[in-house]
C-alpha cells in the first residue's frame, strides 16, 4: 500500500514528458493548421462568390446598356498612299471615315496581307477622315509602305468574323458549337444608342421623325455636363491596371503549358465622345470593378487552353449578336488564384450601319 | 484545547509553515495529471468543435456551388433566349419578299437546327436518362394552357391571327410563337431546374 502510493507520487519521466509534449504539440498544431485552412477556404469561398456576383452584376450591365444599342463594324479604307517614315506629331493617314473610331486607339493596316501593320493613332480630325499622331510598326509589326486599295483599315479593337481560314495575324474562336475565324484584338465594341435630343422635358422620345435618334451622351453641355449628342459616340473598352504573372502564384494560369506568362487585371471602361467636335472632353466610366484577366501583350488569346483564342468581344454584325466572354480573376487561396468564366450573348435589336465607312 | 499555534501571531496565523505544507498539497495535485476522463472530455469537446466548422465550410461550400450553378443557368438561359431572338430577326429578314417560306417555318428551322436536341451547359451534369441539361420547346399548339405548359405566360393565345386560339398547329402560319427554356441538371444540392418562357415575334 505504502509502495503503491509512493508509486503514485513518482510523477512522470522525462521521456513520458516528452512523448506527451509531442503528442500535444502534434495535436495542437493540426488543429490550428485545420483552422487555418478552413480560414483560408472560406475566404476563397466568398472571393469566389462575390467575383461570380460581380459578373453577373456586369453581365447584366452590358446587356442593359447594348440591347438597344446599334452596332458597327469599325472600319474604312485609306484615301492616300502613306510611307513607312510617316510618324511621331503631324503625321496623318487618310482615310474614307473615322467614325466610330475611338479618339484613341490602333489600326489593323492591311490585316491578312504581308504588309500588315499595327498603327497607333493619338487623334482625329474634325471631318473624320485624318488619324492623326501615328506610331508606326506597334505590337511587333514592321512599319511599312501602304497603297491605296479595297483592303479594309479595322480598329483593333473589334473583333469580327471573317471569311475562310484566320490569317496570319488572325484567330479562331469557339463559339456556339463551331469554329469562328476572326479578325482584330476583341477587346472593345464601339455603337451608339438612341438618345433624347430634346433633353429631359416631360416623358423621353427617341424618335427624329420617324426614326430613332441615334447618338450618345456625352460631355457636351454647358461646363462640360453630359448631355444627349446626336453626333455623339459610344465604345466599351478593356483597360488593364495591374500586373500578374505565373510566377508569383507557381501556377500555369492559361493552362498553356509553362509558367512564365504575364497577365494583365483590367475592367471595362465606357467611352463617349463627340465624333465631329474634339474639344469635348471624353467622356470615361468604368462599367465593373477591376477583375477582368488578359494576357499582356496579346489581347483575345488563348486563356483556358482550349486552343482556341478567348476574344473579351466578338461582333457579328450579320446575326447582330454580340458575344462577350470574362475571365474573372478573383484571389482566392494565396497559392491558388481562381478563375471564372462568364459567357454573354447580347443580340442587339437595333440593326447595325454599313454607312460611314 | 487551543493548539499552541492557533494564538495571536502564532506561526498558523502568520502562514508560517502552513504555506509549505499547502505547497506540498498542490504539488501532489499538480504530479497526479490529468484523468483519462478530463482528457477524452476536452478532446470530444475539440472535435466537435473542430467537426462543426468543417461542417460549416462544406455548407458553405455548397451554397456557394449553388449560386454559381444558378449564375451560369441564367446565363446559358439567356444566351439561348438572345440568339433565338436573333433568329426571329434573321427569319423577319429571309421571308422579307419571299413567298415560299413564312416566317414561322424560317425561324422554326433556324432555331431547331441550333436547339432542337437540347444544348450543352459546361459543368453541368444531365439528370438520370437525359441526353443535355438543357431543352427548348417550341409551342405550335396555340389551344395549350399555362397550366398544361407548368409556366406563366398568358397561353392560350391566338398566334396565327385567325381570330381564334384553338388550332392545334401554327408551326407554318404563326406570327408569334412561345418558347420555353429549361434547364434541368444535378446539383451538389440534389436535382434543379429553371424554366424561361419566352415570346418571339414574327412579322
Amino acid at each position: 500500500m505504502t509502495k503503491t502510493s509512493k508509486h503514485s507520487q513518482r510523477g512522470s519521466t522525462l521521456i513520458e514528458v516528452t512523448f506527451s509534449t509531442a503528442i500535444l504539440s502534434v495535436l495542437l498544431l493540426s488543429i490550428f493548421g485545420v483552422l487555418e485552412r478552413q480560414g483560408q477556404l472560406g475566404t476563397a469561398t466568398l472571393s469566389t462568390a462575390i467575383t461570380e456576383n460581380r459578373a453577373i452584376e456586369l453581365a447584366s450591365r452590358l446587356r442593359r446598356e447594348l440591347v438597344s444599342a446599334r452596332g458597327k463594324r469599325v472600319r474604312c479604307v485609306l484615301t492616300a498612299p502613306i510611307s513607312a517614315g510617316a510618324s511621331g506629331s503631324g503625321s496623318v493617314l487618310e482615310v474614307s471615315t473615322t467614325t466610330g473610331f475611338p479618339p484613341t486607339g490602333t489600326l489593323l493596316v492591311d490585316s491578312g496581307t504581308g504588309s500588315f501593320e499595327r498603327i497607333e493613332y493619338a487623334s482625329l480630325d474634325l471631318d473624320e477622315r485624318e488619324f492623326g499622331e501615328l506610331s508606326r510598326g506597334m505590337g511587333g509589326t514592321i512599319a511599312s509602305s501602304h497603297s491605296v486599295t479595297s483592303e479594309w483599315i479595322w480598329w483593333s479593337g473589334m473583333a469580327c468574323p471573317v471569311e475562310g481560314a484566320a490569317g496570319v495575324d488572325q484567330g479562331t474562336a469557339w463559339l456556339n458549337g463551331r469554329e469562328v475565324p476572326f479578325r482584330g484584338d476583341g477587346l472593345g465594341f464601339s455603337y451608339r444608342v438612341p438618345v433624347d435630343l430634346d433633353g429631359g422635358v416631360g416623358m423621353p422620345d427617341y424618335l427624329d421623325g420617324l426614326e430613332p435618334a441615334w447618338g450618345a451622351i456625352t460631355r457636351s453641355g454647358p461646363d462640360g455636363a453630359l448631355a444627349p449628342n446626336g453626333s455623339g459616340w459610344c465604345a466599351i473598352s478593356y483597360e488593364p491596371n495591374s500586373e500578374i504573372t505565373e510566377v508569383e502564384f507557381g501556377s500555369d494560369i492559361n493552362k498553356d503549358g509553362d509558367e512564365s506568362d504575364i497577365f494583365e487585371i483590367g475592367r471595362l471602361v465606357k467611352l463617349t465622345w463627340d465624333t465631329l467636335d474634339p474639344l469635348v472632353p471624353v467622356h470615361r466610366q468604368a462599367l465593373g470593378p477591376s477583375c477582368l484577366l488578359q494576357e499582356r501583350d496579346a489581347p483575345g488569346a488563348d486563356l483556358n487552353g482550349d486552343g482556341y483564342e478567348d476574344p473579351l468581344f466578338l461582333w457579328d454584325a450579320d446575326t447582330r449578336i454580340l458575344s462577350v466572354r470574362l475571365f474573372l480573376f478573383a484571389r482566392g487561396l494565396p497559392d491558388q488564384p481562381t478563375i471564372r468564366i462568364i459567357d454573354v450573348r447580347v443580340f442587339l435589336r437595333n440593326a447595325f450601319e454599313e454607312v460611314s465607312e | 484545547m487551543e493548539s499552541e499555534e492557533n494564538w495571536v501571531g502564532g506561526p498558523r496565523q502568520l502562514g508560517i509553515g502552513y504555506g509549505l505544507q499547502q505547497s506540498r498539497q498542490i504539488n501532489k495535485t499538480a504530479a497526479r495529471g490529468f484523468t483519462l476522463v478530463e482528457v477524452s472530455l476536452s478532446i470530444v469537446v475539440l472535435m466537435v468543435g473542430v467537426l462543426s466548422i468543417t461542417s460549416s465550410t462544406l455548407r458553405i461550400d455548397a451554397l456557394r456551388r449553388k449560386n454559381h450553378d444558378s449564375a451560369i443557368a441564367h446565363l446559358a438561359i439567356s444566351q439561348v433566349a438572345e440568339t433565338l431572338q436573333a433568329h426571329a430577326a434573321k427569319a423577319r429578314f429571309e421571308v422579307d419578299g419571299d413567298n415560299v417560306n413564312t416566317w414561322a417555318e424560317s425561324f422554326l428551322s433556324l432555331a431547331q437546327a441550333d436547339y432542337g436536341d437540347g444544348f450543352r451547359v459546361t459543368g453541368f451534369t444531365p439528370l438520370l436518362g437525359a441526353s443535355e441539361a438543357g431543352s427548348v420547346q417550341f409551342i405550335t399548339h396555340e389551344a395549350l394552357t399555362d397550366e398544361d405548359l407548368e409556366v406563366l405566360m398568358g397561353m392560350p393565345r391566338d398566334l396565327n391571327r385567325d381570330g381564334d386560339s384553338s388550332d392545334t398547329d401554327v408551326s407554318e402560319d404563326a406570327h408569334l410563337l412561345p418558347v420555353i427554356i429549361r434547364l434541368a441538371w444535378s446539383g451538389p444540392n440534389g436535382e434543379e431546374e429553371r424554366v424561361h418562357p419566352i415570346w418571339v415575334q414574327g412579322d
